[in-house]
């Protein structure tokens, strides 16, 4: 049980981060949280998100983030 | 930071030995930046007074994967608490790296018992790296409410779990004030006050709301004067916090190019030292 979990919070951060990078506009991604399989064991904790902070993220993923190499994925 | 503005807006502090200690982002060499040769002799005399704190900016204590990138920046930090002394050692909660990105900004985690799970064995490691007292700093980003009515106490259980403590940043508890309209003492009072032994003070902007929930979003940016806001946010906390032992002043590189604003980081620096003298005497 606890690998099941340690594996679906890896999953749920790699498709978050993937998301609020993708370069999408803020309100398309906001809406692809709730609806996105890839999300669905998170539903009541993005319930939550609220779509200004969302917005936040993706400008400082924008802002800061640095690419892994392709190897290194 | 380390940048010719800074060292233009401090020189005369330090000449007037009115800055007691400092705190090192020492991860921020590690990409090969230059430290001047200034920078690099206050370190060295801060470290001997017994005066420097640490503060890691990209070690990502809440990534639900322990990579190869995080186990180097472990072993750097190892290195680097070796050959210099430091008070003690301080992170951002959050995560940071997953997925494509190895580094950027910390984030909000899901506050269930897999993420502390991970936070705990992350502290455990940065406490054996470093060989001194670690600490979090809260974070002024949020996904939502839930997230910040959340923190204060799930950053009480990291910590717990190696004997830290809390770097509360009173800027970005400002931040969260200011957008998601939560009680000062409601949400002060959710951090564990008594494990506070450094607070951190800076400025921030205000940017545009998509949603049109409120005016504006205030962000943590490091980048302007400190508010007045923070000043009497800074006066309650060192009220409600019985174990400070040290006061920051946070700012971006580049971002005091102007005289003026130099002078500002100067006066609110001085503004700082009355509080403390209002606080202490």
């Amino acid at each position: 049980m606890p690998e099941e979990e340690e594996e679906t919070l890896q999953d749920f951060q790699d498709a978050l981060i993937e998301l609020l990078s993708s370069g999408q506009p803020e309100l398309v991604i906001f809406e692809t949280l709730k609806t996105d399989p890839r999300f669905e064991n998170y539903r009541d904790y993005i319930a939550e998100f609220d779509p200004d902070m969302v917005a936040v993220a993706c400008e400082l993923m924008g802002k800061w983030a640095k690419w892994k190499e392709p190897e290194e994925i | 930071m380390p940048t010719e503005d800074f060292e233009q807006a401090t020189v005369s502090l330090f000449k007037n030995k009115q800055v007691q200690a400092i705190e090192w982002s020492f991860d921020f060499s590690w990409n090969g930046a230059v430290v001047s040769e200034w920078c690099d002799g206050i370190l060295h005399e801060f470290s001997n007074r017994g005066a420097l704190t640490g503060h890691g900016v990209n070690l990502s204590p809440l990534s639900a994967r322990f990579s190869k990138r995080q186990e180097e920046w472990l072993a750097n930090a190892k290195e680097e608490f070796k050959n210099r002394k430091y008070v003690h050692a301080t992170e951002h909660f959050g995560f940071s790296e997953a997925g494509p990105i190895a580094q950027g900004a910390p984030l909000g985690v899901p506050m269930n018992a897999e993420s502390l799970r991970k936070g705990k064995d992350m502290m455990k490691r940065y406490a054996d790296a470093t060989q001194c007292p670690v600490g979090l700093e809260n974070l002024a980003f949020a996904f939502g409410l839930e997230d910040v009515k959340r923190q204060g106490d799930f950053i009480d259980q990291l910590i717990s779990s190696v004997d830290g403590f809390l770097l509360l940043d009173v800027h970005n508890i400002y931040c969260q004030l200011a957008n998601f309209g939560v009680s000062e003492l409601e949400l002060l009072n959710s951090y564990p006050l008594s494990k506070v032994r450094e607070i951190h003070l800076s400025g921030g902007t205000w940017s545009g709301s998509i949603s049109g929930k409120r005016a504006a979003v205030r962000r943590d940016t490091h980048d302007d004067a400190v508010p007045q806001e923070v000043f009497n946010l800074a006066t309650l906390a060192l009220k409600l916090c019985p174990n400070i032992e040290f006061v920051i002043m946070e700012r971006l590189g580049y971002t005091m190019m102007e005289l003026a604003e130099q002078q500002e980081f100067r006066e609110d620096f001085e503004t700082m030292e009355e509080i403390l003298e209002f606080c202490y005497a």
